[in-house]
Formats: structure tokens, C-alpha cells, sequence
């Protein structure tokens, strides 16, 4: 599925169409906007709009590029460690996500996933920005590097520590119905 | 990949979800926006430059005694168009006078020349004193009356000893007698009313700057003072260190 994504996307590129780049890639970006943002559904439409604009505004350039995907998710995790240190001082309050995605799991399964992505919403801008690049993107360190322009072994000592801060407040707030219908002797 | 990476990255694939509606129609509008803010900015910088470029160069070509505060960026309609310079000299004019109170009986201590005003210049005060040095700057304030024009050169006797500067900024600042001009055009603000009870202090009915010159004369420094059309030349004697006239 992701395959064909990008697929889609290199041909929106050809076409040099705007319109099909946004409708072929705008799936992806608007969940890591989601990711990003703490699943702030309206915060995350705000910047995907402001990374898309951006974009826009030099489409001529950037759809000669062959991932100008990649050129507005640099944008969409930028600004999105912009907003989250202009906010440093006004600490966010996580929203629950609703997980569409994952209607026909278990409660259990929802609840762990929405622990997750709490957890995630409460990580400083640039570990939640490398973690969502890492496990959501499936980018490697030198790529995630390059997106966030620091070096590789800054994203390795981030993600380390995010993953650290997630498990602890995982750990720290595990809902019972997980343990009870998945064992918590698995993690 | 620990089984907690694993979680996290079914956590964050589950919360994959359409792209909301509208996003193309949200993406023109802030690009409108965007274009809107562009353009206004432009032209807010377009009339800055308008503004900006005319008040520079008025700078550089008339040159400022003391700094003066600038009320306005936007020249009024009765400012009336610059007047000519001419050849090596320094004009001053009601643009760039300097305002300022002045000593109730500051006409007793100044040089006066016809429509000119050299304040507190007259040789006994021997207020205005260049530093003792091969060549010194050193400023006074000088007035016309409104609506008159007055053009003042040094003597021809020490003319090429005497230079008035377009712009003066401290004594300490090392002048050159080459940096300064030969001739200084003083452009009284039109005449008009001065109004009641103004004091003397304020200097009513003249137009007055804060002239900076340069200079390697030792004693009293002759000017040479023209009103024209009058071609008549009223020679005066300003202050200097050793003038005893």
C-alpha cells in the first residue's frame, strides 16, 4: 500500500500536477501532522495546510524534484518544532486520537495504542519529531538527520531518550485492561 | 526492533486516517492570504523606499549641525521643493534648521550681518574656541532671518583656511580642511506670522542651525556675508582663539 502511495506520488510528480500530488500524499502527511501534533486533528489540518502552501508557492521547483514529498515533510516536522517550542510555556493537553484505523481491534489493543500516541504527544518537539520520522516514516538516521539538520548521531541519542520517556510514561500509566488481555509480561 | 518499537509503530500506522476535506480549498486560501500579505508588503516597502531614498539624500546633500528629531517620515505638501546649492557650497535651509532656546540676551554676544545671525560669536565672549591644533572643527549656531537668503564665505584673504562642513558631528572627529565647502547657503523658512510673546530665547522670526566648520586659522576668522540680489558684502569677524578685534 505504501508502494503504490509513492507510486502515486511519482506520478503526480510527472504530471506536474499539484492537485494529485496533494490528493496522493496528503493521506500520509495529514497522520504524521496528526503524530506530530498529539493528535491534535485541527492543529495538525493547520500545518499541513501552511507545509502544502509553502510548497505551493514553489511548485514550479519543487515537482522538477524527484521526491517533493519529501521536501513538504521537511516543511510539515519544521514547523511543527517551531509551533511545539512557541508553545513550550503553555503545555499541551493530549486529545484522544480517534483511531478510525482501528475499530475492529480489541479495547485493549485501542487503549495501548492510544497510550502510545499520548505518550508520544508528551515528548519534546524534536524527540517526538524523530520518533515519528523513525517508526512512522521508516526513515533511517542519516535521512531523519537531514530532515530535522543536525547529525545522525544527535537523531540516534534523541530517539534513545524518546523511547526512554515513552516507555517509562507507558509503564508508569498502563491501563489494566491491556495487562489483563495481553499480558504485560510480553513487553 | 524491541517489541516496545513494534507497538509504537502499529500505534502510529493505526492512526493513518483520510486526509480531511477540504484541504485543497484551505491550501488556495492561505495561499491568497499569502499573496495578499505579499503584495501589501511590498507595498509598504515600495513607500518606504519613496519615503526613505529623498530624506537620505537630503541627509547627505544638506548634511544635519545636531541630529534632529524626525516628526514624520512623510514630507508635508506645503514643504516647499530644495533650493540650489551651487558649486562647493553647503546649503542649509528650513528643512534642516535646528530648533533649540538660546540665552535671553544672546544677541548681545552674536555677530550680526545684515538677515545673519552668528550666535555668540561676537570676538569678546570668545565662546567659540578651536582646539589649539593644526586644524580644528568646531560648530556655532547660526540664524537668518525668514524669508531671506544669505550666502557666507570665509574672506578671500584666508579662503583657503576656511571650510564650512556639511555635517558635524563632534570636535574631536579629525576634519580635513578638504572635507568642508567653500561656501555655505543659508535658506530662511518663509516669512510669516511669528505669533505673540514668544520669547527672545526662542529666537522668533529667524531660522537657525547648528553649523559645523573647519579651520586652521589662529585668531579673529573673517566671513564675508551676501544677501542676495544685493552684490554688497558685509564682512564680519567671528571668535577664534588670539582675536582681539
Amino acid at each position: 500500500m505504501e508502494g503504490a502511495a509513492k507510486l502515486a506520488v511519482t506520478r503526480a510528480v510527472a504530471e506536474n500536477s499539484f492537485e494529485e500530488f496533494v490528493a496522493a500524499s496528503s493521506g500520509r502527511l495529514f497522520t504524521m501532522a496528526r503524530l506530530l501534533t498529539g493528535g491534535n486533528r485541527a492543529e495538525a489540518e493547520d500545518l499541513l495546510q501552511g507545509a502544502y502552501e509553502r510548497a505551493y508557492r514553489h511548485w514550479g521547483r519543487i515537482c522538477r524534484r524527484s521526491e517533493p514529498e519529501r521536501y513538504v515533510r521537511q516543511i510539515l516536522v519544521n514547523a511543527s518544532v517551531d509551533r511545539l517550542r512557541r508553545l513550550r510555556r503553555r503545555p499541551e493537553v493530549p486529545l484522544l486520537l480517534d483511531l478510525e484505523a482501528g475499530t475492529g481491534d480489541s479495547a485493549g489493543a485501542i487503549e495501548d495504542r492510544d497510550l502510545l500516541v499520548r505518550g508520544l504527544a508528551d515528548l519534546p518537539p524534536r524527540q517526538r519529531a524523530v520518533l515519528v520520522l523513525r517508526y512512522f516514516e521508516d526513515l533511517t538516521e542519516a535521512q531523519i538527520a537531514a530532515v530535522l539538520g543536525c547529525t545522525a548521531g544527535t537523531v540516534k541519542s534523541q530517539a534513545a531518550r524518546g523511547l526512554a520517556r515513552l516507555r517509562a510514561a507507558v509503564d508508569t500509566a498502563e491501563p489494566p485492561g491491556v495487562g489483563a488481555s495481553e499480558g504485560n509480561g510480553a513487553r | 526492533m524491541s517489541e516496545f518499537e513494534r507497538r509504537l509503530r502499529a500505534a502510529m500506522a493505526a492512526t493513518a486516517g483520510p486526509a480531511p476535506s477540504g484541504l485543497l480549498e484551505g491550501i488556495r486560501r492561505r495561499h491568497r492570504l499569502y499573496v495578499t500579505r505579499l503584495t501589501a508588503a511590498l507595498a509598504v516597502t515600495t513607500t518606504g523606499i519613496a519615503v526613505a531614498v529623498p530624506l537620505a539624500v537630503h541627509g547627505i546633500e544638506g548634511g544635519h549641525g545636531t541630529p534632529r528629531p524626525v516628526t514624520s517620515g512623510l514630507p508635508g505638501p506645503t514643504v516647499p521643493s530644495r533650493p540650489h546649492a551651487g558649486p562647493n557650497t553647503a546649503l542649509r535651509d528650513c528643512q534642516n534648521a535646528n530648533g533649540g532656546t538660546l540665552s535671553s540676551d544672546w544677541k548681545r554676544q552674536s555677530v550680526h550681518a545684515g538677515p545673519v545671525w552668528f550666535m555668540f560669536a561676537r570676538p569678546a565672549n570668545g565662546v567659540q574656541k578651536p582646539r589649539p591644533s593644526t586644524v580644528a572643527a568646531s560648530a556655532l549656531p547660526i540664524a537668518v532671518s525668514n524669508g531671506h537668503t544669505a550666502v557666507v564665505t570665509a574672506a578671500p584673504s584666508v579662503a583657503g583656511r576656511f571650510r564650512f562642513l556639511a555635517s558635524f558631528n563632534s570636535a574631536n572627529q579629525p576634519y580635513t580642511l578638504s572635507e568642508g565647502k567653500r561656501a555655505l547657503k543659508l535658506v530662511g523658512c518663509p516669512a510669516g506670522p511669528t505669533g505673540f510673546d514668544i520669547p527672545a530665547s526662542y529666537a522668533p522670526g529667524l531660522t537657525m542651525w547648528w553649523q559645523g566648520y573647519v579651520t586652521n586659522l589662529r585668531g579673529c576668522i573673517p566671513l564675508d556675508v551676501r544677501v542676495p540680489p544685493a552684490t554688497k558684502v558685509i564682512r564680519v569677524s567671528l571668535a577664534a582663539p588670539g582675536c582681539k578685534t
